[in-house]
């Protein structure tokens, strides 16, 4: 009984399945003045119309694409990943404009801080070598740092001194 | 590695010019700290060498001159986001268990010896020492506030200096109650390892066991007005006999 069944309805699907593959290989070509300078008027086409061209070569290449028209085939690439809407290259002299602009945004930031550096109180009294010598030998009175740092056996580093002279 | 930048920009017991790492530990808690951070570094090494070299890699091999087509219909890859998904996973656990080992340890107040309250203001710092009497059988109590720059002996160190430093006794376990009389303070000494909110009535403790004589810096580490910064903290580390000495002076 289940056989009979199967072998019903698998004749009962030949002609529809048939059909389907007949539908997909039949997909009329795009015609070339369709596609013929699509690089230049592309951006041009109404929105619904670019939908509509898209969807076509869609379904031109959900058949074989051994099929496909040279100019379906370089409309295709192009749509998917030519230089338009995001992809449009910048303009000429883009990079250096932004450049530019970057340089005068760093200019003005060092004008305005050498502008307030220039009415700012001193430097404090402590931010000279002097000062930082006499901390180094401070901070060996009281054992700072016995274990790597300014008392520790063979030391070598300048603790704190990173200020010039204040006779200089 | 870590040695060299310990040589060349190591912090200290005070903190010292582009100073990059830890001050020297003076507590076991800080000890704990130290391993913890370095055992956690060493993850996020290899972490940020792998993703880094990835992302190198996928730049290299897939740079639009080279590759202009992406691929625009890839959408899943099961066993590469099982091993991204797992991995961090197993990493996280991995760091999580000595860091709360190390939390709780540290949460730990072994029957301290002796206690000190410390109470914020603004802006400076009140000691108690509810364990000890002075002449007048009153408990010990201090105000602790910043030396100005214009009355810092030469080779002070600016805005860490006091005029009455917290001494206590090395090797002995210490308790301190921290609380604010005021607004939110917070009482930290790198070194010691601590670093708690003191709260307007309520009473914090941390435990402290200093193991080695020193003089110790830290500062007040919870924004608290506009002299936040002229408020900090010296703990003085001493032997037994020279903090009894300390305490007859009182």
């Amino acid at each position: 009984m289940s056989s009979a069944v199967r072998n019903a309805l698998v004749r009962a699907s030949r002609p529809a399945t048939a059909a389907l593959g007949r539908r997909a290989a039949t997909t009329h070509a795009i015609s070339n003045p369709t596609l013929a300078n699509i690089e230049k008027r592309w951006e041009a086409i109404p929105p619904a119309e670019q939908a509509e061209l898209w969807m076509s070569l869609r379904d031109r290449m959900k058949g074989n694409w051994a099929e496909l028209t040279i100019a379906e085939k370089k409309a295709a690439y192009w749509i998917a990943f030519g230089p338009w809407g995001p992809r449009t290259e910048p303009p000429q002299g883009e990079g250096k404009k932004v450049f530019l602009y970057t340089v005068i945004g760093l200019g003005v930031s060092a004008a305005v801080f050498g502008a307030m550096r220039a009415f700012a109180k001193p430097a404090p009294a402590t931010m000279t070598k002097e000062w930082q010598e006499a901390t180094n030998e401070y901070l060996k009175a009281q054992n700072s740092d016995p274990l790597t740092g300014i008392s520790s056996e063979g030391y070598k580093g300048k603790g704190h001194i990173q200020s010039p002279s204040s006779k200089a | 590695m870590f040695f060299l930048i310990n040589k060349l920009v190591m912090n200290f017991d005070a903190p010292s010019p582009w100073g990059i790492y830890f001050q020297d530990s003076a507590t076991p808690q800080m000890e704990g700290l130290n391993e913890l951070h370095d055992n956690i570094m060493y993850y996020l090494v290899v972490i940020l060498f792998a993703v880094g070299w990835i992302l190198l890699s996928i730049v290299i091999n897939y740079i639009s001159t080279k590759s202009p087509i992406s691929h625009k219909y890839l959408n899943h890859g099961t066993l590469i986001e099982l091993i991204w998904t797992i991995t961090p996973a197993v990493i996280l656990i991995l760091i999580a268990f000595p860091s709360f080992k190390l939390l709780y340890l540290m949460d730990e107040v072994s029957d301290p010896s002796m206690s000190v309250l410390a109470e914020g203001h603004q802006w400076y710092w009140s000691y108690q020492y509810p364990d000890f009497l002075d002449s007048n059988d009153q408990f010990i109590e201090f105000d602790s506030y910043i030396v100005p720059e214009s009355d810092l002996d030469e080779g002070g160190l600016r805005m860490l200096e006091v005029d009455n430093r917290v001494v206590l006794p090395e090797l002995t376990h210490v308790r301190f109650i921290i609380t604010a009389g005021d607004v939110i303070h917070s009482f930290a000494a790198p070194a010691l390892g601590i670093k708690c909110d003191a709260y307007p009535g309520r009473l914090n403790q941390v435990s402290v066991f200093i193991n080695r004589e020193g003089v110790f810096y830290g500062q007040c580490s919870e924004i608290c007005g506009i002299l936040h910064s002229s408020m900090p903290i010296v703990i003085e580390s001493v032997s037994l006999e020279k903090f009894l000495i300390w305490l007859k002076e009182q």
